[in-house]
């Protein structure tokens, strides 16, 4: 299936036949051939291929890097829908998940063809604040998860904010993607209406090597901090470890959709660009330092006695003052022809669906989000204009029901 | 495929997952059924509703078998039906399967009916339904009701069952 180990078997097979001497050579180098043919036809197909694991203690979408292309999308519930209700819907999504992460089309899809594969399809699955008040269930909210306060620099739209339901739906490829999506709202459309939409993008597979921490479309690497997948650190940040059933080995997401003012930010001189984030711009080191991974010292002086990383820099107001307040951030970025107004000319609108995952937003996330509003240089150049927060459920066995406990 | 173990259902509890349970069969499958699942309609919603079942049976056998009906605990009768020029009736005799070949029940084709619903059959919920064959033993499935517009079925110019008054839920 990957192509470089059946390269590498090629490549083995040729070794064993260059032991044997005469007709044999030739006999191995037919076996090469075929063996490169048969991994450039798997090349082909390769991103389609790819598959990331469904079930397990948690859902998928979070603690992976990020697909090419997302959709966020936030529903509501229709008047008069039950817990039971909700049960069923679930299962139907569950179904749905379990099918197309596998690169399998939904049962009943009318257009099958169109799943050509999984493409690291993920599915994560949350509820906001008031889908709890809708169906009384306030006594299974996970610790620390609130509706967020609004903060003086938002300019919070409707049609990107708030939602009972998420499903937030990542790929590789644009079209299973989109297919997935229409799948998964069809199952949805009997219990809930689709209140937005909210589309992203990182880069295609094949234009970074792994591991590499992209960036946002200010130019900016973007998500250094993070903790490390799999690490005893991402555990302690994101998973829930106690409370409700249902919660426990789920998340809470934060999503901010924000806006970028790239004209007036892109006036600016480099050394100012770095001095508003506190880090370079070729490589997204601090400015104390020379490599991405190099600590922030934001103590550091320079020889007129000045502070490295200014006051007003982001890393200095975004940095956690103590270990409750990390945090894990998944963004994508977005560009869309703005919503201002109908008038002409088009603006086109970039910026970031910001996201971030924490086992207790009050405690981890709004803290720090506090202390931005209040002063960050960088607010001159970005404006939120969008905000909802999930509970993410746990994740679930095969068999099992998404947040079965939540609704039972 | 995940979907052809739907047949070892026959030996597994009620509440498993349709779709990804792990084939556990004893005896080797005459039949195998995929891609099974129940239509949830404004015709279903109700008791006294009706409904299609559509899947893709594949005869496993060396000889000729017939879907010849079902039972359902969702209704008294589960019939073997047919749409003919837009209009479904009974199928008489049942559907013929060939060895090693596969019936495809779809909307708007052949298909199974749950005819006079005991209980509502709602998107989202679990069927059962054991189906009967004439030359192979029958098959036991929990299915997944879908709300799925398909097949442009209008159950004209003689409606067997009527549609609910409130919208579908």
């Amino acid at each position: 299936m990957v192509s470089r180990r059946q390269i590498l078997l090629g490549v083995a097979g040729m070794a064993g036949g260059a032991a044997v001497l005469g007709g044999g050579g030739a006999i191995a180098a037919e076996a090469y051939k075929r063996g490169f043919a048969e991994a450039e036809a798997a090349g082909h197909i390769r991103v389609a291929k790819e598959t990331l694991p469904w079930s397990g203690k948690h859902q998928a979408g979070i603690e992976s890097p990020s697909q090419a292309h997302t959709k966020f999308v936030a529903l509501d519930l229709k008047p008069q829908v039950t817990s039971d209700d909700m049960l069923r819907w679930m299962l139907l999504l569950t179904e749905d998940i379990a099918a197309l992460s596998v690169g399998e089309a939904v049962l009943a899809d009318p257009s099958p063809e169109l799943i050509a594969g999984a493409a690291k399809l993920t599915v994560t699955v949350g509820f906001g604040p008031d889908l709890f008040k809708k169906l009384s269930l306030e006594h299974k909210l996970p610790r620390g998860f609130v509706q967020i306060p609004s903060f003086k620099i938002d300019a919070l739209k409707p049609e990107f904010s708030g939602g009972d339901v998420l499903l937030h739906v990542s790929a590789d490829d644009l079209q299973i993607l989109s297919h997935a999506t229409r799948a998964l709202l069809r199952d949805s459309q009997t219990f809930a209406e689709v209140r937005w939409i909210q589309a992203g993008f990182t880069n295609a597979v094949g234009t970074a090597r792994p591991g590499t921490t992209q960036r946002n479309l200010m130019g900016q690497v973007d998500g250094t901090d993070n903790p490390d997948f799999g690490s005893q650190n991402f555990a302690n940040q994101v998973w829930i470890k106690d409370g409700p059933a249902w919660a426990v080995g789920g998340t809470q997401l934060v999503l901010r959709r924000i806006k970028m003012h790239l004209d007036t930010w892109d006036s600016l001189g480099r050394t100012q660009k770095e001095q508003t984030i506190g880090r370079f711009l070729r490589n997204g080191a601090p400015l104390n330092g020379k490599s991405e991974r190099d600590p922030i010292d934001l103590d550091a002086t320079n020889e007129f006695g000045l502070k490295v990383i200014p006051e007003f820099a982001h890393v200095r107001r975004a940095s956690a003052k103590n270990m409750d307040e990390l945090f894990f951030r998944r963004p994508f970025n977005y560009q869309e022809q703005t919503s201002e107004s109908n008038s002409k000319p088009v603006e086109l609108e970039s910026g970031l669906l910001w996201t971030a995952y924490a086992k207790d937003l009050t405690e981890q996330y709004v803290p720090v989000q506090t202390r931005l509003a209040q002063f960050d240089l960088l607010n001159t150049w970005t404006t939120p204009v969008g905000s909802a927060v999930f509970a993410v459920a746990r994740g679930v066995k095969p068999g099992e029901i998404l947040a079965e406990e939540l609704f039972s | 495929m995940l979907r052809s173990a739907l047949v070892a259902l026959v030996l597994a509890p009620v509440f498993i997952f349709s779709s990804v349970v792990p084939a556990t069969a004893a005896a080797p499958a005459e039949v195998s059924i995929s891609d099974a699942w129940v239509k949830a309609s404004e015709y279903s919603d109700h008791v006294g509703g009706m409904t299609g079942i559509f899947a893709k049976i594949t005869n496993k056998t060396a000889k000729t078998i017939t879907l010849i009906g079902g039972t359902s605990s969702f209704a008294p009768k589960v019939d073997v039906h047919q749409v003919v020029n837009g209009v479904m009736s009974h199928k008489q005799g049942g559907i013929q399967i060939k060895p090693g070949k596969s019936a495809i029940l779809e909307p708007g084709a052949l298909h199974i009916m749950l005819m006079g619903l005991t209980k509502a059959i709602l998107p989202g919920a679990r069927v059962d339904v054991k189906l009967t064959f004439k030359g192979a033993r029958a098959v036991a499935l929990i299915l997944t009701a879908k709300s799925v517009p398909a097949g442009a079925e209008t159950y004209t110019p003689a409606p067997m069952a009527t549609p609910s008054t409130t919208p579908n839920k």
